[in-house]
């Protein structure tokens, strides 16, 4: 091996050191610590003390782990036979389904929240039009927050896992075929236990997530008196009386990242045993769709069944909202009142700059974000680099700070560091919180891709003296193009969307859609954010379709 | 109207001998004071001002218009609407000021409850307000670091679709009348409550927060409740803002405000952030909020005036009314401790 390739895993190691150890470690200080981020004050446990000794304490930690369990079952319960269905049958429509994977992940969950209470609220949802008075029936508590959050990873969960079920080699399936074992069977038996890993990788991935989203125990739990981890920190961030306890935000993130470390080491444990899981082999093979045959109708339905409740009426309820001057139940009299008049303003919300912004931080931060994604895949699955293990923790772990104060926690060293670094209050600011936000997520996908690609092929091609970055570039990478692309497809989605360090990390020159979002949705102004959310909906619906047609028939060409 | 609050005095008499002397005052400022500030404010060429979401583009660039128009400058001024909490807001300066940093905004509109924090938590500069710009020191509060300019209302608001004329809440009882019961929406807002503590007394406004409390209301941000009551799923909110109100009336929603006395108060604060970058622009700017141009833009864009301009709506609004105004004192020693209770009470923290 070249000096170079010796000390390139090195070099990926630094920099995420850099990006992510360093602001990994400022949480760690920010917890110790009283008052805000720079203020004088010596390290204590008083925070640590002041959240973990609070009476109601142990419930909210019940209730977080609840929550993120029973989200959890509803989407992989979801997800995996969808997964299937859209990438091993012969399911018509699967490119359109896809691509209303892709557009439903652009409903922001709070207007989700809204439009499934709006449906199901006994006064004025469906048991009103239905004339049913009593109805034993709310969303508000934890089997609605499960529901409405879970549905809500559903595309992501998808996305991540499509690259590993699309590659497989379906000799072993044709096998249980062969063998007269039924389809529901084959699907258990063999391909949930052959992608265990990518399974793993989602559940670990959206699991931390759960524990640390917001929007769902807000609109859902909080009317209720149950809280979550999540809302415990929003406390903590909102506090009444003065300023936001960061310190004390930053020991209830500890608590995520404790359990996201060991979420990691289970993760990292079972990526070790790569060539068990490894179906993508030197042996020529066509992906083969599996013919549904009288199945077809009922898989059709419950992919129609689970995109109503995704997509359809959420997206009924925000495009009726942006057609109306405020907003009110479907009725004839609402009908008279439609106008268009929020869609005619939707540049003077925020003017012409927060598009510009945007445009710029999804051009770029999806780009980095892959670009480091890919070196740290390879080097956690296929190479034998001693701390790979570390690298995986390390990329995991940012997604166990919760966004607050991971958003805090970079704002402090931007500050700091401002006249050596002169970012601060700049787009880049987004750009590198990004990066860091969407790590673990490129990484997981591009690992669940990677374990299923046998050494041979690699072997192969160094025996025929290829240097191993050739090699890469040349075996490796073609046969995960799929989950880059997915991977970085989904980056851009979850760079779009992301608001919580937007607003942190926000100054008048790095103003973005999603804080004009937040804005108008922080004033009520319902009807004009459906306008500007169906906008753009839109126009990901058209960039994703041109986008498609040209990658996707590039990297199946490179599959077959 | 009845202000009932000590600082800025208890009848229309007082207000009226008030308002006279601004009006003279505010046009003989101490002309040599403001020429220089205006000439300094050029020479710093800038100035970035954090104002409410709600102003729209159009609006902001109005503004900006007039502001230099008034006083003839050319500067390059930025009125930056981001929203979010201004809670976050504070914090992200304390954080640029605690590490010797200017901070991102010159200035900051907030109301009178986020104004006592940033005059506690020392993160805003004092100015000599009557001195250069003859602003009357009733306009002035915490100690000159801040001004008020105009004032905004919060009152319990219900569907006027949904509620009969004869079950609109007409005193605060009636609020928490048992009709209401799943009926009612409460905000986050729960400075609200103590601000009526301020003028009820530490006990009966906590008794009333628990019999609030006991009618199972739903809980939310305003925008939540808002929504929700737009929709009918809450027939009233137990308080809502004007600036929701002006919404509601200038999109046809069906929200109307339960007129009871006495009426929440809070006051819109501008100041100069400590270690602004533009010190000069941005007293000159909450100068003009206060100036005629100013009052008129910021209730033609916002729907609110200041409380102490006569003939201005919010001037109209409250002739005959009691009005709680927060006092200075119970900003900086009662508020933050009464608003904690009601949030463990109504169940906005654990």
């Amino acid at each position: 091996m070249s000096k170079g390739a010796r000390l390139f895993p090195l070099l990926v190691l630094f920099v995420l050191a850099l990006l992510v150890g360093i602001p990994l470690l400022a949480v760690v200080f920010i917890s110790l610590k009283t008052g805000l981020p720079g203020q004088p004050g010596a390290l204590t446990l008083a925070n640590f003390r002041s959240v973990f000794l609070a009476p109601g304490t142990h419930i909210v930690l019940w209730n977080t782990i609840v929550f993120a369990t029973g989200t959890m079952v509803v989407t992989l319960s979801i997800a995996i036979p969808m997964v299937w269905l859209l990438n091993k049958t012969d399911l018509p429509l699967k490119g359109f389904f896809y691509l209303l994977m892709i557009v439903s992940v652009l409903i922001p969950t709070f207007l989700r929240a809204i439009g499934w209470i709006l449906l199901t609220s006994p006064r004025i949802g469906l048991p009103a039009l239905l004339g049913i008075e009593e109805l034993n029936f709310s969303l508000y508590n934890l089997p609605g927050m499960w529901f409405v959050q879970g549905i809500s990873f559903v595309p992501a969960s998808v996305f991540m896992l499509s690259a590993a079920y699309r590659a497989m080699d379906p000799a072993l399936e044709e096998a249980a075929y062969t063998s007269g074992v039924g389809k529901l069977m084959t699907f258990w038996r063999i391909l949930v236990p052959l992608t265990w890993p990518a399974i793993a990788a989602v559940f670990v991935y959206f699991f931390i997530t759960a524990m640390s989203v917001f929007e769902a125990p807000a609109i859902l739990g909080l009317p209720n008196g149950i809280f979550v981890l999540s809302s415990a920190i929003f406390e903590a961030v909102e506090a009444r009386d003065g300023l936001p306890k960061y310190g004390e935000a930053g020991a209830l993130g500890m608590f995520i990242i404790a359990v996201g470390f060991l979420a990691s080491l289970f993760y990292v444990r079972i990526i070790k045993q790569t060539q068990k899981y490894a179906v993508v082999t030197g042996r020529g093979y066509k992906p083969r769709l599996v013919q549904l045959g009288r199945w077809k109708p009922f898989a059709l339905g419950f992919v129609v069944l689970y995109f109503c409740a995704e997509l359809l009426l959420p997206f009924l309820i925000f495009f009726w909202a942006s057609l109306l001057p405020y907003l009110r139940v479907p009725s004839w009299e609402a009908l008279n009142k439609l106008t268009l008049v929020n869609y005619a303003n939707i540049f003077d919300y925020g003017g012409t700059e927060p598009f510009a912004n945007t445009l710029i931080l999804i051009a770029v931060a999806p780009l980095l974000t892959i670009a480091l994604s890919i070196p740290v895949s390879w080097i956690v699955v296929r190479s034998r680099f001693a701390y790979r293990g570390t690298l995986d923790t390390l990329v995991f772990l940012s997604q166990a700070i919760p966004n607050i104060v991971l958003a805090v926690t970079l704002l402090y060293l931007f500050l700091i560091t401002r006249s050596t670094l002169p970012i601060y209050g700049t787009i880049v600011t987004l750009i590198l919180a990004n990066v860091i936000n969407s790590l673990a997520y490129a990484t997981r996908t591009i690992n669940s891709s990677m374990i299923q690609i046998h050494r041979e092929l690699e072997e192969a091609a160094q025996v025929s003296g290829v240097p191993g970055f050739v090699t890469v570039i040349k075996v490796t990478m073609p046969l995960v193009a799929g989950a880059v692309f997915n991977g970085w497809l989904w980056v851009v989605l979850l760079t779009y969307r992301e608001v919580t360090m937007a607003l942190v990390l926000g100054s008048p020159d790095n103003r973005v859609i999603s804080t004009v979002i937040w804005a108008l949705w922080s004033e009520g102004r319902v009807p004009q954010v459906s306008a500007l959310g169906v906008v753009m909906m839109a126009t990901f619906f058209i960039l994703v379709l041109l986008l498609r047609r040209v990658f996707g028939g590039f990297y199946a060409d490179r599959l077959a | 109207m009845k202000i009932i609050n000590r600082t800025f005095g208890r009848s229309v008499l007082g207000y009226m001998i008030a308002l006279v002397y601004l009006a003279t005052a505010s046009t003989v400022p101490a002309q040599s004071k403001l020429e220089s500030v205006i000439k300094a404010t050029q020479q710093e060429g800038a100035l970035t001002v954090n104002a409410p979401s709600s102003l729209s583009a159009s609006e902001r660039v109005q503004f900006v218009l007039t502001f230099l128009k008034k006083y003839g400058l050319k500067i390059d001024v930025q009125i930056d609407p981001s929203g979010g909490s201004m809670v976050r807001k504070i914090a992200k300066v304390a954080q640029e000021i605690a590490v010797g940093q200017p901070p991102t905004w010159d200035v900051l509109i907030m109301t009178d409850y986020h104004h006592s924090i940033l005059f506690k938590e020392n993160l805003s500069q004092q100015f000599d307000w009557s001195g250069t710009f003859g602003i009357d020191k009733k306009y002035v509060a915490y100690k000159n670091h801040s001004i008020v300019f105009a004032t905004s209302f919060a009152l319990p608001a219900y569907n006027s679709e949904l509620v009969r004329k004869e079950e609109v809440p007409k005193s605060w009882d009636d609020v928490v009348s048992p009709k209401w019961k799943g009926k009612i929406g409460i905000n986050n807002a729960t400075h609200h409550w103590a601000r009526l503590a301020q003028v009820w007394g530490e006990k009966r406004g906590v008794a009333f927060m628990k019999q609030l409390k006991a009618l199972d209301p739903k809980l939310g941000s305003n925008a939540e409740i808002f929504t929700k009551l737009q929709l009918g799923e809450i027939l009233v909110a137990a308080t809502l803002t004007d600036s929701y109100l002006d919404q509601a009336r200038k999109s046809g929603a069906p929200i109307k405000f339960a007129e009871i006395n006495p009426i929440i108060a809070p006051q819109y604060m501008s100041g100069t952030l400590k270690g602004a970058r533009h010190p000069n622009a941005a007293s000159l700017f909450s100068a003009f909020l206060l100036s005629k141009e100013g009052q008129a833009i910021w209730e033609k864009t916002q729907g609110q005036s200041s409380l102490h301009t006569t003939g201005t709506q919010t001037w109209n609004y409250v002739q005959g009314r009691d009005v709680v105004v927060l006092e200075e004192n119970f900003a900086l020693s009662k508020i933050d401790g009464l608003s904690e209770q009601a949030d463990k009470i109504f169940g906005f923290r654990r």
